[in-house]
């Protein structure tokens, strides 16, 4: 199965970081440099995994995160936040929202690629 | 307390470090806190120790860093310069961790006196916080550095002309993930602060704006001749 997997961030940096990490296997990467555009690309594609910055310059991923645990549609979809933001207030609110993981930047590639192999079945490309 | 440790563990994040645990102490303790306290407090963490003596007797430059020595700084030092002190070990930290982590570049932290500040127009990052911490950061790359910044992650250190933005993005970026980790770091004290996203623009450092009535606090690092000044400035009376 080719799973879609949307990373949302306003760096191009980590995009291509999260891009290449997941390269040698069968999944789709989306791209999305803001909030707004992240809840564009996950209605128009209905992604498996996404994942979410928190400090982006329209919405912050929090606002992403709780707008898509609304809707109906979207609310089942797993969500890792990959964010410079772990203070304990944030990572509560996040948990609250039900996310499937944390990763504090700086992250090494290794630590997203064990957090979504244990949400995602991935296979080689 | 310990459902945010639960937390922590339960998403594998890192415990807060040592310096954040000291700020807090400094924090929370301030009206009933003994100057012994404070020195037990600095003394445990021997560059702080030693920065602290360098502000409290900047002619006399011979600290070993002793409880005796914290002592003296702390007598001299107001408690809040300490906590800004603090912040920026645990800033100096981030820095390398962060340069380590994301680009593979390992930064060793220099003496700033020892460092020529330069004329040069470099590329700068800069991000304010605002809330009951309230300061700036300053991050200048000079050009070889955020050169080799961008080749670590793009695997190219002579990026091309059409390629600058990503530089800065890139540049930007790990502007972003250091302050964003101090922020966090205040926040988990009591210092509950917003950012602004960051800025990043090619200027002269003799430009940068320092906020007035704000403590300076200068890093430097180097990496194979290539440099890395982060400057810190933060309000000691808005606690």
């Amino acid at each position: 199965m080719k799973y879609k997997i949307l990373t949302a961030d306003d760096s191009k940096m980590v995009r291509v970081i999260v891009g290449r990490t997941f390269g040698p296997f069968n999944c789709e990467i989306l791209e999305a440099g803001s909030g707004s555009e992240a809840l564009e690309v996950i209605s128009r594609e209905s992604p498996d995994l996404v994942i979410l910055d928190i400090t982006m310059p329209d919405m912050t991923g929090l606002e992403v995160l709780k707008t898509i645990r609304e809707n109906q549609v979207t609310a089942g979809i797993p969500v890792i936040m990959l964010t410079a933001e772990s203070a304990n207030k944030t990572v509560a609110e996040a948990d609250s929202l039900n996310v499937s993981g944390y990763i504090a930047k700086p992250f090494k590639p290794e630590q997203l690629l064990e957090q979504v192999k244990s949400i995602l079945n991935l296979e080689p490309a | 307390m310990q459902q945010q440790d639960t937390l922590r563990e339960k998403y594998k994040l890192a415990p807060r470090n040592a310096a954040m645990e000291r700020v807090k102490k400094l924090l929370q303790n301030a009206r009933n806190i003994s100057l012994e306290q404070i020195s037990t407090i600095i003394a445990s963490d021997e560059e702080l120790c030693r920065r602290a003596y360098a502000i409290a007797f900047p002619s006399n430059p011979n600290c070993n860093a002793t409880q005796d020595d914290a002592s003296a700084a702390v007598d001299r030092v107001g408690l809040n310069i300490l906590v800004i002190l603090t912040l920026g070990n645990i800033l100096n930290n981030t820095v390398i961790k962060t340069f380590e982590t994301m680009a593979g570049i390992s930064l060793k932290p220099a003496n700033p006196l020892n460092c020529l500040k330069s004329e040069d127009e470099y590329l700068t990052g800069c991000v304010s916080f605002h809330g009951k911490a309230n300061g700036r950061i300053y991050m200048v790359f000079d050009d070889a550095l955020s050169n080799e910044v961008y080749g670590g992650v793009y695997g190219n250190n002579n990026p091309t002309d059409e390629e600058q933005h990503l530089v800065r993005d890139t540049v930007g970026e790990l502007v972003n993930i250091i302050t964003g980790s101090l922020q966090s770091n205040l926040c988990d004290a009591g210092l509950d602060c917003r950012l602004v996203v960051p800025a990043v623009s090619r200027m002269e450092m003799e430009k940068m704006e320092k906020p007035p009535g704000h403590q300076h606090e200068v890093f430097v690092f180097l990496t194979n001749g290539k440099t890395c000044w982060v400057h810190l400035m933060v309000n000691p009376n808005k606690f």
